[in-house]
């Protein structure tokens, strides 16, 4: 029978796999090939930055919180806390729960030892920040407040921390029957709606993050009504928790036990339910009547190919989402529209690139397509992304007041495409295999000489400002710098 | 139909195929045969163009440019589809790429090999045999003149192995040709007209079943004839009697 430490040790082995599974993933390309053995001595080491992270941004958290020192500040932290830790682990939990622990069922292992390894396995995911939090907040409330506050801030954060792994664990088993699933009409809406709610929940933790401290000013304005409802809150967790470390009493007491009582339960139906994984569920799909293809031309079927991967992957629809983001993140940073771009035009080459690493590992070699046409339908979708990202920076800024150039953008579009084409050809001729094929400095020149043929129309412009010629000259350059892009399409060879 | 010269495959420092030369021509099957790790899989890649390779490769008298690649019909060993897709909407991309007009042949062969229960699934859901049929219907929707199957009837049921090996037979009638891996020696004997056997990366026999059998001056099932040209009959005597 093995010991615990031994379980641990097997634990450790899924835990490995699990984190290779879930960068593998997320990257999204073939990574059949060339790289792979990289690939797999980084997952490791990219978790622990990840968790390292994770755990600084707690920790600064829960000092800011502890100085409020009020009712809402306390609260405030335990829900930033469980919302926040659902959010960060939701993709790897997903990822848990398509692991193969079959192999166990083979050695001399009892079933009871198995559900073991699957459960700290599952531990694994969280340890860092779980343990980190647990004492973090309650020395800082300590420091902050009276010593003993430092018991109830620990069960508050205990309970939150569990509430948040009974969260992300129904969350997780409950996407991931619906992810990767085909299907037709609403089904198909619905699963799309879900991976965007899958891949959101990255962005929500860093948009919290970046205004952290900006969120916990904003809710102390709330102090007043908090206090003049005080009987309800006391009774609510995680406000009962923030009652119990500032002014314990009666009510606020009997109610965190009771709440501690459904953090036994769902920690008790978290492990039930890591213990019980099963393989990916696929729903019955009746034979068609009758088989009817779709077969279009070579673009087309590239793009309509990536769509549906992007729809399907949620590491890929993130790409697809992360110009955007981060475009109106800069914007909301106090940016302007034109200097927030090159950051859009970036991640819009990281999606191509990610693309294209498929076809550069195998579609390319296997299939009678010309490269130039490759290039063509993944520039096709990286301009998509692109000039939704600036439509959607357009609304931003028109609900902001002002009204962006719409003739000034109009005119980037063919520069945009030219330096997308520029930025895919040399990388393809360095070297993609995935997105994180090319050396760091390869990708940053790349980007940095497509960022200058993004904005040489606008710069050509400006020698004009002013006059009528000023739309002319960028328009001229804008067009030379297509022609380029499209010469290089004709003759990649 | 192909022809390869001085083929030289290295990873690394390790040289996986030692200058191998070999002819598959119309009209004909061919089986590469060897051990693991003999370089049969190495040599089918090169063709393929999927790993770097110093020598000759011609395909009907042409390197094998994007042209040619039509005229090849490629199942690799591991598979090589896109698992968030389903069957249907696979053959839809390869057909787009390939610029197939109807859909016909590719409807003919899902039913031969009985995937239309599978096509609306996604792939990563399918069985290894499942895919592994997936991957010949790709390979075979486009009539293409050169068959190259790298260990084609793993995971296959007896049913879609019998249709893959009667298809292989109508293929070569027509004027196409085969070149096909495999370990299985039966399967090897009853199919193939010429055979290599290639061993730690270079061929050390060549020729019909018979030719074999006189170069390694025996009689008996191919099975026998391979392990005494690739020197691994002595091996096996002396662990067959180490273990009992």
């Amino acid at each position: 029978m093995p010991s615990l430490r031994e379980l641990w040790k097997i634990s450790g082995i899924y835990y490995r796999n699990l984190n290779f599974l879930t960068l593998i993933e997320s990257r999204t390309s073939h990574t059949k090939g060339v790289g792979i053995e990289k690939l797999a001595k980084n997952a490791n080491r990219s978790v622990v930055y990840n968790k390292i992270f994770i755990s600084l941004i707690f920790l600064f958290s829960a000092i800011f919180a502890a100085m409020e020192s009020s009712v809402m500040g306390y609260a405030a932290f335990m829900l930033l806390l469980m919302f926040l830790f659902s959010f960060f682990f939701l993709q790897t939990v997903t990822y848990f729960f398509q692991l193969n622990f079959q192999l166990l069922y083979t050695l001399p292992i009892s079933p009871e030892d198995i559900r073991k390894v699957m459960f700290l396995t599952f531990v694994r995911i969280f340890d860092i920040p779980l343990i980190l939090n647990l004492f973090a907040f309650p020395l800082a409330v300590s420091i902050f407040n009276l010593w003993y506050s430092a018991f109830p801030a620990f069960f508050g954060i205990l309970l939150s921390e569990l509430f948040s792994v009974a969260i992300v664990t129904s969350l997780s088993k409950f996407f991931y029957t619906k992810l990767s699933q085909p299907s037709g009409g609403w089904k198909e809406v619905l699963r799309v709606i879900f991976q965007i709610i899958w891949a959101a929940t990255f962005f929500i933790f860093y948009a919290v993050m970046m205004w952290i401290r900006t969120l916990y000013t904003r809710l102390s304005l709330y102090e007043p009504i908090i206090e003049k409802y005080a009987l309800i809150f006391k009774l609510i967790f995680p406000f009962n928790f923030s009652y119990l470390i500032l002014s314990p009493d009666f009510i606020s007491f009997g109610s965190s036990i009771l709440f501690l009582f459904f953090g036994y339960l769902s920690i008790r139906w978290t492990i039930n339910n890591i213990s019980r994984i099963k393989e990916l569920k696929v729903e019955e799909v009746p034979p068609p009547e009758k088989i009817r293809m779709k077969i279009t031309g070579q673009i087309y079927g590239i793009i309509r190919k990536d769509i549906k991967m992007i729809s399907r992957n949620p590491g890929l629809l993130m790409l697809v989402f992360l110009p955007t983001f981060e475009g109106i993140l800069l914007m909301a940073l106090g940016n302007s529209l034109t200097a927030s771009l090159y950051i859009v035009f970036t991640f819009v080459i990281i999606l191509t690139y990610t693309l294209f690493g498929f076809e550069k590992l195998m579609i390319m070699k296997l299939l009678p397509i010309p490269k130039g046409k490759v290039y063509l339908s993944k520039i096709f979708i990286g301009i998509l992304v692109f000039g939704i990202s600036l439509v959607i920076m357009d609304i931003y800024l028109f609900f902001k007041g002002e009204f962006p150039d719409i003739v000034e953008q109009l005119i980037l579009l063919p520069a945009a495409f030219s330096a997308g084409v520029v930025c895919l050809y040399l990388g393809d001729r360095i070297g993609i295999k995935r997105s994180a094929g090319l050396s760091a400095l390869g990708f940053i020149l790349i980007v940095a000489l497509g960022n200058v043929m993004l904005y040489l129309p606008g710069i050509g412009g400006l020698l004009f400002k002013g006059s009528t010629e000023q739309n002319l000259v960028a328009s001229l350059i804008s067009l030379i710098e297509f022609l380029i892009g499209v010469a290089i399409i004709k003759t990649a060879r | 139909m192909l022809e390869i010269r001085n083929l030289v495959v290295k990873y690394g420092n390790f040289t996986a195929v030692k200058g191998i030369s070999l002819e598959v021509r119309e009209g004909e099957i061919f089986g590469l045969l060897g051990p693991n790790g003999a370089g049969k899989s190495s040599t089918i890649k090169s063709i393929m163009g999927l790993v770097e390779f110093e020598g000759e490769i011609k395909l009907m008298n042409k390197k094998i440019g994007v042209k040619e690649r039509n005229l090849i019909g490629y199942v690799p060993e591991e598979f090589m589809l896109i698992d968030v897709l389903t069957p249907m909407e696979f053959f839809e991309f390869i057909a787009s790429l390939r610029g197939i007009k109807s859909q016909e042949r590719i409807v003919r062969l899902i039913y031969a090999f009985g995937l239309e229960k599978y096509v609306n699934k996604p792939i990563t859901s399918l069985s290894l045999g499942t895919k592994q049929k997936v991957a010949i219907v790709a390979a075979l929707m486009h009539e293409p003149k050169l068959l190259i199957l790298d260990e084609p009837l793993n995971g296959l049921d007896a049913k879609s192995s019998r249709i893959l090996k009667e298809m292989m037979k109508k293929h070569v009638e027509k004027g196409g040709a085969v070149l096909f891996s495999t370990h299985i020696m039966e399967i090897a004997e009853k199919l193939c007209d010429r055979i290599a056997v290639i061993n730690q990366g270079t061929i050390v026999a060549e020729g019909t079943i018979e030719e074999l059998r006189k170069k390694a001056k025996m009689e008996g099932s191919l099975e026998d004839i391979f392990l005494k040209l690739t020197g691994e009959d002595e091996y096996i005597r002396g662990v067959i009697n180490a273990l009992s």
